[in-house]
């Protein structure tokens, strides 16, 4: 008990209260100890990574003894694998682990990441269809800032373009900043919590 | 300004007043002040959402996000803990995807402890706590495997979500599931919004431990909240008249 959860709240509690003085005070031990505190915290997620890591092979490796034509869990392993033989073997710098990084991950990256237009479009179709009144505001706000954000819009209706300034300078910025100041408290509110030892669901308590 | 850091003195004083605030109001709950929260849509629909995959057989997915150990992500494992209890309490399997390896670590515990809590420690799989990466592009691709390959019956997503957020929902949408979404990041909530069923917007997040165990101390720091978001509103009013009066003086105290 007191290994698995006294110990990680006395730890965290101490981390966040010099991290907190090392922020706010100018007393160069504690900020040291603050900037050593945060490398320890690199330092330990990379164990945590290994912890991943293992997750990974364990999964996958089960997935294809259940059903060896499963490719997609072959491929993860053989990849896996793989980079990680030659960005050990090699070095990250070489020009093999460059060639999978630059023609391997981050075009497979990117073509996620291009699914997001895709989505956008199917997301905005379903939407934009006046259901109710806030439906039917969201769809002519959207409309607005649409004709508003091309030459084309302001040019077939001149008044979207200004209308779209005060729609994203007043309504949109105002709700956002609520959402974020509301956050930021609500952050302040769970890290002390935290600090003090009594959110203790992070250590598997109630 | 000598001990002090320059242009954090006010933060400082904010953060103390917020804190103090929390402190007392936590004791005060402890001693038995009555606080009450009002019904939040997206935390009353987690049990529609276990109780249709429990009826149609299929799995409830459930994904913190791409943070990592931060506030947001807290409050994912909060529900997180109640989700978990509830599946195994209907006999649900649960399939929780993570991006980050430090919450990889805790979101097992978490859900092993649930699954002890419900009375079923056997029930719970350790293969269903899926780490996947901590490439933001990666993590989303891998969900996206996850939803469409267990056919999942609920999506539930709480947590830090970033530009991923509306590809894991429309995936989660286009395998027919019902999806409870919730992040802080204001950038992302408008895709939930139209993308999920319900949505827990920014910092209702934050009392998801109030609504599901009635925990005083969480509801006496959510009282505490409101008063600090109540002086936050004062100020901002302050603010504005200061400024349109022409003067800065309120600008420069919270400069300094």
């Amino acid at each position: 008990m007191f290994l698995r959860k006294t110990l990680p709240t006395i730890i965290a509690g101490v981390c966040g209260v010099v991290v907190v003085i090392a922020y706010f005070f100018s007393i160069p031990p504690v900020q040291t100890l603050a900037s050593h505190i945060l490398k320890w915290q690199s330092v330990i997620a990379v164990f945590a990574l290994g912890l991943g890591g293992v997750n990974i092979v364990r999964l996958h490796t089960k997935n294809l003894q259940r059903d060896p034509k499963n490719i997609y869990s072959l491929a993860l392993l053989i990849t896996f694998v793989v980079t990680i033989v030659v960005g050990l073997a090699m070095g990250q710098t070489s020009p093999a682990y460059t060639f999978i990084f630059d023609y391997i991950n981050v075009p497979t990256g990117s073509a996620i990441f291009s699914l997001l237009a895709f989505y956008i479009g199917t997301a905005a179709y379903r939407a934009f269809r006046a259901k109710n009144a806030e439906a039917a505001i969201l769809l002519i706000t959207g409309c607005i800032v649409m004709l508003g954000r091309v030459p084309i819009g302001a040019k077939i209706l001149p008044f979207t373009a200004p209308a779209t300034d005060w729609i994203m300078s007043v309504l949109n910025v105002g709700g956002q900043r609520g959402v974020m100041i509301a956050g930021a408290i609500g952050f302040i509110a769970v890290s002390l919590r935290i600090i003090v030892g009594l959110e203790r669901r992070a250590y598997g308590g109630e | 300004m000598g001990i002090f850091v320059e242009g954090r003195v006010f933060d400082l004083i904010t953060l103390v007043v917020a804190t103090g605030l929390m402190g007392l109001y936590m004791y005060k709950a402890r001693q038995g002040m009555k606080v009450t929260i009002r019904p939040i849509a997206g935390f009353a629909a987690i049990d529609e959402a276990i109780g249709r995959a429990a009826e149609m057989g299929k799995p409830v997915h459930f994904t913190p996000g791409f943070g990592g150990l931060v506030a947001a992500t807290f409050a994912g494992l909060e529900v997180l803990g109640y989700v978990a209890r509830l599946a195994a309490q209907y006999d649900v399997r649960l399939v929780v995807t993570v991006s980050q390896a430090e919450t990889f670590a805790v979101t097992e515990q978490v859900m092993r402890q649930a699954y002890l809590e419900a009375g079923k420690p056997e029930a719970f799989r350790p293969e269903d706590c899926r780490f996947i990466s901590t490439d933001q592009w990666a993590y989303a691709s891998g969900v996206i495997g996850v939803l469409y390959r267990e056919k999942v019956a609920s999506n539930i997503m709480i947590g830090q979500f970033a530009a991923e957020a509306l590809i894991l929902a429309e995936a989660g949408n286009t395998v027919g599931a019902i999806q409870i979404a919730g992040t802080t990041n204001a950038y992302q909530i408008p895709f939930f919004v139209v993308a999920c069923d319900y949505v827990v917007l920014g910092e209702e997040m934050f009392a998801a431990g109030a609504h599901f165990t009635n925990n005083v101390v969480h509801l006496g720091s959510l009282r505490a909240e409101d008063l600090v978001k109540a002086g936050c509103i004062a100020i901002m009013a302050l603010g504005a008249v200061l400024s349109t009066l022409g003067t800065d003086f309120l600008t420069t105290l919270m400069g300094k």
